[in-house]
């Protein structure tokens, strides 16, 4: 009986924690997107994001700089570069995007890998002189979640984003991803096939 | 191409019943199907229950969607996020009613009818609700599956109520065959009654537990973000 007692005690308790974990969290989330659109200046550009897309590519380039914990890749010269303006030929590229969540499943890690070592097999040139990188963003981070509705996410993806002077021009979820993920071969051909055609239509 | 749309759902479902949360999911409706394990009418009904538990839910986001009420996007966004955090903490609550560590006073009893006291004893009313609540836990391969695969098809054969509903017999597939297993093997069982009398007893201990342990993962995974 007594350890019956201390079971449901136990269990009650981790209940509690993780309900109160989960509020504070999302007071956390909503207060740090408050203080976003009103407190600080510098995001005020982000804002404006929301409402026209295709424009943000330099406040985006900014965001990577202070926020983006998961980008690997190191982006302060490219991000230098942007700030200079059109002396750098890097605000005629191709993003691609990998957008994923907090809690990473197997099968998004693989898509990630496989996306990250096609990119660094086939295009090693492109990703040097900057027409062409890679980005993992983590959509429900705060100041990411506009990209839910930029480009029309509903799970894991990579997304090619062609920019033409720092404008967005075109953009595709490669949603076969899905469905090649069994098959390397057969998913590096697809990546690459996709982001050949959108550095080549940037030419 | 009707018959390959048919095809296509029911093979995108099983494909779903297979992936991470909802085979976590369906292990659970499994056990809690098979808690009355002395009584296969039961086992087998619940199973069948819960599964069309399960297509009542996709039906509805089907007609959701199909009716423009909701962007795909943000229907995906909301489940993926809010549903499974809170399903981890349902899921060890009613682990502990299972194992009767929280006193629960079922108020349908004052309902009447017997029908409606049979049906809540033999957890026919929980298999429907757990099969439409485990049905909207979608995490990002079911999402893919289901917003990327099965809704563009519904969209285009124009039919969001077969379809979604043959999906969602796809999705409750293993729990649909495991209750006809059981249902099977619960027969065989019966001539050996007298241990069997105290099964129903330790299948609900054992259905209580797992319960708490699906749901610890789920609170693990999706609150504290620790796995």
């Amino acid at each position: 009986m007594k350890i019956k007692k201390l079971l449901s005690a136990v269990l009650l308790l981790f209940i509690l924690l993780s309900i109160s974990f989960l509020v504070y969290k999302e007071l956390l989330q909503k207060s740090y997107s408050k203080g976003n659109t009103v407190a600080e200046v510098q995001n005020n550009k982000e804002s404006q994001n929301y409402a026209a897309p295709p424009q943000k590519q330099s406040a985006q380039d900014k965001k990577v700089n202070t926020v983006d914990k998961v980008t690997t890749k190191p982006v302060e010269p490219e991000a230098a570069c942007n700030f200079q303006g059109a002396s750098c030929d890097s605000n005629n590229k191709v993003i691609a995007y990998y957008f994923h969540g907090t809690s990473r499943c197997t099968t998004c890690r693989t898509i990630e890998r496989y996306s990250k070592e096609t990119i660094e097999r086939y295009f090693a040139k492109e990703l040097k002189n900057k027409t062409l990188e890679f980005k993992p963003i983590n959509v429900e981070e705060p100041e990411h979640r506009h990209y839910i509705q930029d480009y029309q996410l509903y799970t894991r993806s990579l997304v090619l984003v062609r920019y033409k002077d720092d404008k967005q021009q075109e953009w595709k979820n490669l949603s076969e991803v899905w469905s090649y993920v069994r098959d390397k071969e057969k998913f590096y051909q697809y990546v690459k096939n996709e982001t050949e055609r959108f550095l080549q239509e940037k030419e | 191409m009707e018959l390959f749309f048919l095809f296509t759902a029911i093979w995108l479902g099983i494909l779903t019943s297979i992936s991470p949360c909802p085979l976590a999911t369906n292990i659970a409706a499994i056990s809690f199907i098979s808690h009355r394990i002395t009584h296969k009418n039961i086992v087998f009904l619940s199973g069948i229950i819960y599964t069309i538990g399960r297509s009542i839910t996709y039906i509805a986001i089907g007609f959701l969607i199909a009716e423009a009420l909701v962007s795909i996007p943000v229907l995906s966004d909301f489940l993926q996020r809010y549903i499974n955090k809170i399903l981890g903490i349902l899921l060890i609550l009613v682990g502990m009613v299972l194992l009767e560590l929280l006193p629960v006073n079922l108020p349908s009893m004052s309902v009447s009818g017997k029908t409606t006291k049979k049906l809540v004893e033999g957890g026919i009313l929980g298999s429907l609700f757990l099969g439409v609540l485990f049905a909207l836990a979608f995490c990002p391969v079911s999402a893919a599956l289901f917003f990327g695969g099965l809704i563009p098809i519904t969209l285009k054969a124009q039919s969001n109520f077969a379809l979604p509903l043959i999906y969602g017999i796809g999705t409750g597939l293993p729990v649909l065959l495991f209750a006809v297993l059981v249902s099977v093997g619960a027969e065989y069982a019966s001539t050996l009654y007298h241990r069997v009398s105290r099964m129903d007893h330790y299948m609900k201990k054992v259905t209580g537990v797992i319960f708490i342990i699906v749901g610890i993962y789920y609170v693990l995974v999706y609150i504290f973000e620790l796995i």
